[in-house]
């Protein structure tokens, strides 16, 4: 089995290879994502209904009250990606990256187990809650998303506290944007809270990465641009992150989820995009 | 022995020597001065107001040693007795405020327990906020002096509009002592308090300076960004001590209490030793035969003033408009430059609209006594710090009791007798103050009024608050009775949410952007002098701009002449240059108030009372250039500037004409009558709708209405409740009108009831001041009697009955077609327009 896996392994690396060399693609074909369990739902008709229907999850309970957590694994949103990311880094790591390392050397020295990824949705761009934290992380069963989610303003407590507790225990934490925007928000937010500040991990801001490794040759460096460019596909029905803090704000009014459910799949996009870039990036270096 | 109320500076010898000089024997100068000819008879009363020795306390604990030390530098080994009352009641934990005199060594009561703690725990934090930048920036100064030596580990910086940005994030972690406004408080510390939490939460002090400057609706703002300010601490499980100083006011206690939302302890037995006092009222002759023409004010005063800086005497003069302070300096130095030309540098203008290194700078001639006569606006009755001034002019009336005697308190520092000198200017309202000393002297200081509660203010500041942290149903409910209703009304607008108890923002953008503590404009203009290279020279805000920088003017800075090329009003520049003409010039301005929309209507008793929006215009229409010295009118120019409107809201009351034919009987005039009335309302008004006299507008004009009607007006666009409440207690507000008039024991009118509180502040007519007029007590008795429907009031008998005699009676008009011959006489004298 250790062998087929591993032939498996070097088909898809060849592959990822000669992505890795072209990088930017002429033309960015239209592609939904492959599996149907993350294709978000076409917009408009987005069904109404409770969270516990349209996002299922289960409350999860933290010093600081209560919220409510979803599990996916990697895997079975998208088949291979989990795989080849994750054997890929291993092979790749070695003794702990030196404290000046590059960011790219950050992730080739450090194996899945060390590394969170991260990405969070505000209710608004400064001093407004935050009401999803998702976190992706290996574990026995391969890559997991674990998604803290606040069922209304009082929850975020517990969001911040149970996602510090998973931050302090990754020596490397992934974002895109996230020196300027997710980890600041966050710790206002824990420091508003008055909660405790969490460590600071190594972070490797993927968006400044990014505007190193393709210098230009695409229009911006908007993540759901490198999505067309670099990994070559395009959201269908995704909701504008423009649109999230008013639909957060409306679910809690009314507790209809309909919005909801496309937030947290936004969530999960973004962080299997992350997934996809290092891969990229990785197997260009 | 001698303390002085703030540590010494060293001196060199130029100083030293202006410091002798300045010892004033004010019985040998007033001698002196009585003695001249052209003085002669001038003095109209002298008020003495006696010295008072030191008193002095122990602290039930000594200060610690190092903080000790650094007051033996600074000369003070003892502490006045009110001193040592207001460091116990802060030690305490009690919220306190301090009202004493000018230099009484106010900010000792405050900065003893903040140092004391702050040597217990350099983390502690203090917050000390005053009402302009200027003073903060002054204060810091003063604060630095405890760092000298070392033992106090202070760590002190204002954070203003001015701070960069670097310097922000160094002060935000670094400062134990953060000098503000709560301007900046409400728009840039408390909206991000989650950067500013280890701030809060040690936060142990706050320093409230100048309350008294925080009335009306600025009061009633400020009342809500402290309420913000106290959750805030509270949410970071702080409780700070509030401390807080003001000048004289009739209600200190209870307006501290109403502005921070605590019980105060009121500190008020100055224990600090005071020199005698003359204040006297000094009228310039009449110099016509019919004693009507008096000598020019300003040139009385700019003699004094000289004469006094010959005598080695430190001056200050106040006046009531910046271009007066201009034109004063430039007599002032003219007569010195004949008399003792080294002495003309030293007097200096001082206004707004310097620029801040320059007004640092006049500030530390003036404390290094290198400048002998600062000539300033109300710029500098604020506590700036600028050392011991021995006289203070004061020329105009500036319109408070409590303003004259903060100016007044400007002369005389520590023991030393100091001299006050009030030169009226020939307007009505002035020569009733010199005419009437007993007036003056016996009234107490006005009231600060603020009402943190109204639902107009409140509902920028429940956004602002929700936007910081959730409000709680509990927390909304102690904001005011309108208070829930109107989170209701932001829940139902999509701004706020109710989850589980409280409200939660979730509107878009930045609430206090859109709330604004002041009532200014902040369209500021910048003047540029292009004869030396575009250089700035001065700023001014937009309705100053259109009266005093038109195109054609003359613009004085620093008694200099500058001539204004343009006014560009969209880059909002003028381009003046400099050019020696011995002339300045005066705008005209014309105020029309005219009704936009009539909401509500009423019949009340036998007038119409009605409620709307109106928009009140000021148009500066022409100019006049007036010579320095001989002011004579050497000509006349137009202006072309558009009109600045203020669309608000009004009440109006339109009486009917048999009430102003009951004047006309008794040979006085109606429209004096009304403008007696629309005066005494501006008193009476903010008592009933709990705002500050200076955010209501009174006048009387007769364009929308036919008949001349009475108007009263919210002075803030969109209006701010004030006219509506007024419009629902008419009778109420009528009769405390009628009863203020009648009981006030003056005959002919006076500034208490009929005449103007407040000196139109207008920049028009430097000589005279503002229109100060008093208008016929008996005509608005009459009128009242007959609004109010209570028997005829009889006027005493005209002094002057010839000229009553002279007018006949004839018949009168019929109520119709007297209406119809206003209207059309409305409309002829609608405002002109510049071509």
């Amino acid at each position: 089995m250790g062998a087929r896996r591993s032939s498996d392994l070097k088909g898809e690396l060849e592959a990822l290879k000669a992505r890795a060399r072209g990088l930017v693609r002429r033309e960015a074909p239209e592609v939904s994502p492959r599996d149907p369990a993350i294709r978000p739902a076409r917009a408009p008709a987005r069904p109404s209904g409770p969270l516990e229907i349209l996002a299922p999850g289960a409350p999860f309970e933290t010093g600081a009250g209560s919220c409510y957590r979803l599990r996916s694994h990697v895997e079975a949103l998208r088949a291979g990606a989990a795989r080849v990311y994750g054997e890929y880094l291993d092979t790749l790591a070695g003794p702990p990256p030196a404290p000046e390392a590059s960011p790219l050397e950050v992730l080739q020295r450090s194996g899945t187990e060390r590394i969170l990824y991260l990405d969070i949705e505000t209710a608004g761009l400064s001093n407004a809650p935050l009401f999803l934290v998702g976190l992706m992380y290996g574990a026995a069963d391969g890559l997991v998303i674990d998604q803290f989610f606040a069922r209304d303003y009082t929850e975020e407590r517990a969001v911040l506290a149970a996602s510090a507790e998973v931050i302090g225990r990754y020596p490397v934490l992934v974002t895109f944007n996230g020196a300027r925007f997710d980890v600041p928000f966050i710790a206002g937010r824990l420091a508003a809270a008055g909660l405790p500040a969490g460590t600071a991990p190594v972070h490797v801001d993927l968006l400044p990465l990014s505007r190193r490794v393709l210098a230009g040759r695409t229009p911006d460096h908007r993540l759901q641009t490198l999505e067309r460019f670099v990994l070559g596909r395009r959201r269908i029905g995704d909701i504008a992150g423009s649109e999230i803090p008013g639909a957060y704000h409306e679910f809690v009014r009314s507790g209809d989820a309909c919005d909801m459910a496309a937030v947290i799949d936004h969530n999960r996009l973004d962080l299997l995009s992350m997934l996809e870039l290092v891969t990229v990036y990785l197997a260009r270096a | 022995m001698k303390i002085p109320a703030r540590p010494p500076r060293r001196m060199g010898p130029q100083q030293r020597l202006a410091a002798e000089r300045n010892d004033l024997d004010v019985a040998r100068f007033l001698k002196k001065v009585a003695a001249d000819e052209i003085y002669r008879d001038q003095i109209v009363h002298r008020h003495k107001i006696p010295g008072r020795e030191a008193r002095f306390r122990a602290l039930e604990r000594p200060v610690p040693e190092a903080l000790a030390a650094v007051l033996a530098r600074g000369g003070i080994e003892q502490l006045y007795t009110h001193q040592v009352e207001a460091v116990e009641h802060l030690r305490a934990g009690r919220d306190t405020v301090i009202v004493t005199s000018t230099a009484s060594g106010k900010t000792l009561c405050y900065n003893v327990p903040v140092l004391e703690r702050l040597l217990e725990d350099p983390a502690a934090r203090a917050l000390y906020l005053y009402p302009t930048k200027a003073l903060a920036q002054d204060q810091l100064r003063v604060l630095m002096r405890y760092r000298e030596g070392g033992g106090v580990p202070l760590q002190a910086g204002t954070y203003d509009g001015d701070t960069p940005g670097p310097l922000r994030r160094t002060l935000r972690d670094e400062a134990n002592i953060l000098l503000t406004n709560p301007d900046m408080l409400h728009s840039g510390i408390l909206p991000n308090h989650a950067k500013w939490a280890a701030f809060f939460s040690r936060l142990a002090f706050v320093v409230i300076d100048e309350i008294h400057s925080y009335r009306g609706v600025f009061g009633s703002h400020v009342a809500n960004v402290l309420r913000r300010l106290e959750r805030v601490c509270r949410h970071y499980g702080a409780r700070p001590v509030f401390a807080a100083s003001s000048a004289t006011i009739a209600n200190p206690g209870a307006h501290a209490s109403r502005l921070v939302g605590r019980e105060m302890a009121v500190v008020e037995r100055d224990g600090s030793p005071r020199g005698r006092k003359q204040f006297l009222m000094w009228n310039p002759p009449t110099i016509d035969m019919t004693g009507m023409e008096r000598r020019s004010a300003n040139v009385e005063a700019a003699e004094l003033v000289s004469r006094l800086v010959e005598g080695g005497v430190q001056t200050i003069a106040f006046v009531r408009a910046r271009v007066v302070s201009e034109v004063i300096t430039r007599y002032v130095r003219e007569m010195l430059a004949g008399r003792r030309a080294a002495l003309a540098d030293a007097v200096h203008p001082y206004r707004g609209g310097y620029l801040p290194e320059e007004r640092r700078e006049i500030e530390r001639r003036l404390f290094d006594g290198d400048l002998r006569a600062v000539i300033s606006t109300n710029a500098l009755e604020l506590g700036i710090d600028v050392g011991a001034l021995h006289a203070s002019i004061i020329v105009g009336y500036p319109g408070s009791i409590a303003s004259t005697w903060q100016q007044a308190g400007r002369a005389g520092r520590g023991s030393e007798d100091a001299l006050i000198v009030f030169i009226p200017y020939n307007t009505p309202l002035d020569q009733y103050l010199v005419r009437h000393p007993d007036y003056f002297f016996g009234r107490s200081p006005e009231n600060a009024i603020i009402d943190p509660d109204n639902p107009h203010v409140l509902l920028g500041h429940l956004r602002c608050a929700a936007f910081e942290l959730p409000l709680g149903a509990g927390e909304v409910e102690a904001l005011g009775e309108y208070a829930p209703a109107i989170a209701r009304l932001l829940e139902e607008e999509r701004e706020l949410n109710f989850v589980k108890g409280s409200w939660y923002w979730r509107g878009r953008g930045y609430p206090s952007a859109q709330v604004n503590l002041r009532n200014i404009s902040s369209n500021i203009y910048t003047i540029i002098d292009e004869s030396e290279g575009n250089r700035v020279i001065g700023t001014i805000d937009e309705a100053s701009a259109f009266q005093q920088v038109h195109p054609q003017a003359i613009y004085l800075h620093e008694a200099e002449t500058y001539f204004v090329r343009d006014l560009d009003v969209e880059k909002k520049i003028a381009f003046v240059e400099r050019t020696g003409v011995d002339y300045y010039t005066q705008s005209i301005t014309e105020t029309q108030v005219k009704v936009d929309r009539e909401e509500k209507e009423r019949r009340w008793r036998t007038s119409a009372a009605a409620f709307g929006d109106v928009s009140v215009t000021d148009v500066t229409f022409m100019f006049r250039k007036i010579k320095f010295g001989s002011r004579d009118s050497i000509g006349y120019g137009t202006c072309d500037l558009p009109p600045q409107v203020l669309e608000t809201a009004g009440t109006w009351i339109v009486p009917p004409p048999e009430a102003l034919a009951a004047v006309r009987r008794w040979g006085r005039v109606p429209a004096e009558g009304l403008l007696g009335l629309s005066n005494v309302l501006r008193e009476v008004v903010p008592l009933f709708v709990m705002s500050d006299p200076l955010d209501i507008g009174t006048t009387v004009n007769s364009r929308s209405t036919g008949g001349p009607a009475v108007y009263l007006y919210d002075k803030y666009p969109g209006g701010l409740g004030f006219a509506l409440k007024a419009y629902d207690l008419v009778e109420e507000i009528m009769r405390a009108a009628l009863e203020l008039i009648a009981s006030c024991a003056c005959r002919h009118g006076c500034p208490s009831c009929v005449g103007s509180p407040i000196p139109p502040f207008s920049q028009l007519d430097p000589e005279e001041g503002g229109r100060g007029m008093i208008p016929d007590k008996e005509a608005a008795l009459v009128v009242l009697h007959h609004l109010l429907e209570i028997e005829p009031y009889e006027p005493a008998p005209l002094e002057d009955a010839a000229a009553a005699a002279e007018r006949p009676e004839g018949k009168p008009l019929p109520p119709e077609l007297e209406e119809k011959l206003r209207q059309s006489l409305a409309r002829r004298t609608a405002p002109r327009r510049s071509v």
